[in-house]
């Protein structure tokens, strides 16, 4: 992560700033939008003859209508490649627009150079022979044919993809055309009028570098190459300017020196003239004067040389019209001057000394002479003007060199500091770069060398694992020899089946793997690789439940236990299954037939035990039901005769009463005693015998209520008796709630009833938790028993006191004990004579059981 | 309703009949009470058939009723007299020795007017005799079909 951050920052300072990005487009569609509109106009004026569209300016070259043409079709042909189109079509008519250009420029070129007229200048227009600077009618310049061949290729190289060969060439042909306009800036005709060729027009160089502007706006990236590029470029044209300045400028001051040796020269010869004409005047004037021969010597010798200066000055002043319409005008006064001469001299070799004054050439020759001094002098004015005019210019010129120099000097300087600014930062930026590069390095490296000793580390430890493995799956094979020795050793059969599926059921299995207890148990050998049905024939039809089972096993793997008779071996075996791997299943036996007939037998033994239960079942019915039917006899037909012996007795008392003794009713009132006594213990047996005969209606019964219920049904029997009663927190059971009120109230009756001796009467009811079962007790202070009657005090009709002791039949425990039984629970008691009684019983805690 | 209204006595046993009739006539039940000596009989006096065939139309003002008789016994007599429409209205108390449970479920569900238990004592009986006498021949206004004029 940190890595891929510093590498973004680094390309960052690298890749073109996106906020200039929108201006160099528009800047780059204005320039090839001025280009193409440049072409065009210019295009117009030919069209529509207006000479001031052709050239802008007038009296300058114009633009050519081929050189608009050109420009037109090149800036198409930027402006298509510039949107970088996608599609086909577009790039096509850049590139033919470009090849146009490309054969236009190549066939004047070729013009040229075979000083040949192919007729490609004047193929649309016609330029007059005599337009300004124009050498070949509607040919473009040689400059700008060059730059359009450039710019073609260019064009071609940009749209096949070749960027580098394009920047070049756009580079050199802007290079051309900003040392043209630079010509015309400093107005250095030569830098754009080479030799006798029509020169490259300004504007048709401003659109050259309108189009290079265009192509590399578009293109501009701020990154260091670019900008290096473009700086070394730019140096590059200012040196080249600079060196062109230079030469043109040394040029031009030894030319200007020659001038100044010329003029000097002229000067020279036209006083050289002006002195012969005088050697020649001073000579024949010398000679008229004396007559002496020797005066003429130089006379016949400046006429021999004099003509010869003046054609010499002629010659050295051809250039200039002026000084020559002097020569001319001088050479006639100077032969006239000669001819005086020579009258002179023949005049005084004829006539003598005397004949030579008052000659009238005399004053003839003196103002022939003034001319010619007259003229020289005006010649050498006219140099000496010439010479200052000339070292005037120079100097401008020189000036003009210097300053052009030193301004190019300077912006070569800039930019080549601007560039070693960039080269400068770069490198720093680089070095930077390239530290945090060695910093990441060094931490890739720490890295590596952590992961390595991880990497070490997690092989000691997987070393130490495959050790340990090593050891595991040596246990392993011991385990295994173990197990095998158990699968051979083990007294279960084991067989390792395949399934045999047929339209999807399990029909059959094949026996993979059995170990030896398998022929034990099963008396079959030899059974490995056979199927099931052809080991035991008919066990498709007798065990269909096998497959059945061993069917569900295999597909679901959960294992099953079961058991099963095979018919085919006759013996009853317990099978586990459970299923290996699909398809697959293992089957561990035990032939349990022995256990099957004892279990059979058991059940035989138990269906004969339940018949015999239900047998005695219907006959502990019938004797219910003879029970039953006694018990009702006893209730209506027993009873019938004691109510008649009461009756009857009554009766007799009322109808013998005057007849009957004492003794007599005495006897009487016996027998309806005793009659009465039978009906009551003839209801109480009933109650006792119903009481294990009814339903029980077992249901939650509060104790404690209802042990308060009883006792307060009790209260009238001890109305006049101080009973103190204890009661403790008895629970709440399941009981049928209105035997359990009997149990209370026979137990509160008793403890009541024995108690009765007793001034203080304390009753206790309370109860003991246990387990699985409640134990209640009611103890008293009353009379007590001897613990060895115990047995006979839960009999029926048993008591331990006489009626006139304590009234009662002895009925009262024994429905306690037949009730508690009833419930599941026990009876007993403590006590010991005159010291009280505990009469206790348990129930059952069935919320718990 | 000044007259006397009749009683049914059904009792097969010839003693409990002279018990019963003592304590009435002991209360001085002056009604005149119609023994029958068991069910069928009972039946044949309530239809007015066999050896009732010429009595006095009318119904008792209460049928006495016992219930351990032989040939028809109470229980097949409470069931007749409760399901025939002229019958059912006329009061039926059972006077038994059994208090056992079924038979008193059973006499119940058959639409008895009162259950009985005949007690031991001798005197106890005189007095719920007295008071079944009152109530029923007495007390109790019986339906307007029970008697007609004799």
């Amino acid at each position: 992560m940190a890595i891929d951050m510093e590498k973004k920052s680094l390309s960052g300072t690298l890749s073109a700033d996106p906020r200039f990005r929108t201006q160099f487009i528009l800047l780059s569609r204005l320039a090839c939008a001025a280009a193409g509109s440049l072409g065009a106009t210019v295009l117009l004026g030919w069209i529509l003859h207006i000479p001031l569209l052709e050239s802008f300016i007038p009296g300058v070259v114009a633009m050519k209508a081929n050189t608009a043409i050109a420009f037109i079709l090149s800036a198409v042909s930027v402006w298509i490649l510039n949107t970088n189109p996608e599609k086909r079509w577009p790039r096509s008519v850049a590139e033919v627009s470009a090849i146009i250009t490309l054969l236009l420029s190549a066939l004047t070129l070729l013009e040229y150079l075979f000083t040949a007229d192919f007729g490609v200048d004047q193929l649309l227009f016609q330029e007059s022979a005599d337009a300004f600077g124009t050498f070949n009618p509607g040919r473009m310049a040689p400059a700008t044919s060059v730059n359009f061949l450039l710019l073609g290729i260019a064009l071609l190289s940009e749209s096949r993809g070749k960027r580098k060969a394009a920047e070049i060439l756009f580079s050199i042909v802007v290079t051309i055309a900003l040392v043209t306009v630079l010509g015309y800036l400093f107005d250095v005709a030569e830098l754009h009028n080479l030799g006798p060729y029509t020169p490259m027009a300004w504007h048709t160089s401003l659109a050259f570098i309108f189009l290079a502007v265009s192509f590399f706006s578009f293109r501009m990236e701020f990154n260091a190459q670019f900008l290096v590029g473009a700086g070394f470029w730019g140096a590059f044209v200012a040196l080249t300017y600079i060196g062109i300045i230079s030469y043109w400028s040394a040029e031009r001051q030894s030319e200007d020196a020659q001038r100044v040796a010329h003029t000097h020269r002229v000067i020279e010869k036209i006083e050289e003239v002006l002195s012969d004409v005088k050697d020649i005047e001073t000579g024949t004037r010398g000679f008229a004067l004396t007559g002496d021969q020797g005066f003429l010597d130089p006379y016949f010798a400046k006429l021999n040389t004099i003509n010869n200066s003046i054609q010499d000055l002629h010659y050295l002043t051809i250039d200039n019209r002026r000084q020559q319409a002097r020569i001319d005008s001088l050479q006639p006064i100077v032969a006239a001057r000669l001819v005086l001469s020579s009258e002179l001299i023949k005049l005084r070799k004829e006539k003598g000394a005397r004949a030579v004054l008052g000659w009238p050439g005399i004053i003839k020759g003196r103002r022939l002479m003034i001319k010619i001094r007259e003229i020289s002098a005006e010649m050498a004015e006219a140099e000496h003007q010439l010479l200052t005019q000339r070292d005037l210019e120079t100097r401008q010129s020189v000036r003009a060199s210097i300053i052009t120099i030193f301004v190019g000097t300077i912006i070569s300087l800039s930019l080549f500091l601007a560039v070693f600014y960039f080269l400068n930062r770069e490198i720093t930026e680089r070095r930077q770069i390239e530290e945090q590069i060695r910093t990441l390095n060094a931490e890739l490296e720490q890295r590596i060398a952590d992961r390595t000793e991880e990497l070490v580390n997690a092989n000691e430890v997987l070393r130490t694992e495959m050790s340990e493995r090593e050891r595991a799956q040596a246990v392993v094979r011991e385990s295994e020899g173990r197990y095998h020795s158990l699968f051979e050793n083990m007294l279960e059969g084991y067989a390792h089946c395949k399934m045999i599926y047929e339209d999807k059921l399990p029909k059959d299995f094949i026996y993979l793997d059995v170990n030896i207890a398998f022929e034990k148990l099963t008396g079959l050998k030899n059974v490995v690789g056979k199927k099931v049905s052809e080991v035991i024939p008919g066990v498709q039809e007798s065990n269909p439940e096998l497959f059945a089972i061993y069917g569900r096993v295999t597909s679901t793997g959960k294992p099953e236990k079961f058991e099963t008779y095979v018919e085919g071996l006759g013996i009853w075996f317990s099978i586990s299954v459970y299923s290996t791997n699909p398809g697959h299943f293992v089957a561990v036996f035990d032939n349990i037939t022995e256990r099957k007939q004892a279990e059979e037998e058991i059940l035989e033994l138990n269906v004969r035990l339940e018949t015999r239960v239900v047998e005695r079942t219907s006959q502990l019915e019938a004797v219910n039901k003879e029970l039953e039917a006694f018990s009702y006899s006893v209730s209506h037909d027993l009873r019938a005769p004691l109510r008649h012996i009461d009756g009857f007795a009554d009766l007799l008392t009322k109808h013998a009463t005057g007849t009957l003794d004492e003794k007599g009713r005495h006897f009487l009132h016996t027998i309806s005693d005793s009659a009465k006594q039978m009906g009551v213990l003839i209801d109480e047996l009933l109650v006792f015998s119903r009481m294990g005969r009814i339903e029980m209606k077992t249901r939650e019964v509060n104790s404690d209520a209802l042990v308060r219920d009883v006792i307060a049904g009790l209260i009238h029997d001890i109305q006049k008796r101080k009973v103190s009663w204890t009661i403790g927190v008895l629970p709440t059971v399941q009981a049928d709630p209105a035997m359990l009120r009997l149990v209370y109230q026979n137990l509160l009756e008793n403890a009541i009833k024995y108690t009765r001796p007793r001034e203080n009467t304390e009753i206790e009811i309370g109860t003991m938790r246990h387990p699985n079962e409640n134990d209640f007790f009611v103890k008293d202070n009353g009379v007590g028993f001897d613990m060895q009657y115990l047995d006979k005090l839960f009999g029926v009709f048993q008591r331990l006191h006489r009626v006139d002791e304590f009234e009662g039949t002895g009925i009262g425990l024994a429905n306690v004990r037949r009730i508690i039984q009833r419930h599941g629970g026990k009876t007993w008691a403590e006590g010991k004579i005159g010291e009280g009684a505990t009469f206790y019983f348990s129930l059952p805690n069935h919320q718990r059981g | 309703m000044n007259e006397l209204k009749r009683i049914l006595l059904v009792e097969d046993n010839p003693k409990d009949v002279e018990l019963t009739l003592a304590a009435l006539a002991e209360h001085k039940l002056a009604n005149e009470v119609v023994v029958a000596r068991d069910g069928a009989e009972g039946l044949d006096y309530l239809y007015r058939r066999g050896q009732f065939k010429l009595r006095a139309e009318g119904h008792p003002a209460v049928v006495l009723l016992d219930i351990k008789m032989p040939k028809v016994d109470g229980m097949e007599v409470l069931r007749q007299i409760k399901s025939d429409l002229e019958l059912k209205a006329v009061p039926v108390v059972m006077l038994t020795s059994s208090r056992e449970e079924k038979d008193l479920i059973a006499s119940y569900d058959l639409g008895v007017n009162a259950y009985v238990v005949k007690p031991v004592n001798f005197r106890d009986f005189v007095d719920a005799v007295k008071e079944l006498g009152v109530f029923w021949a007495i007390i109790n206004e019986p339906p307007p079909t029970s008697i007609k004029k004799m």
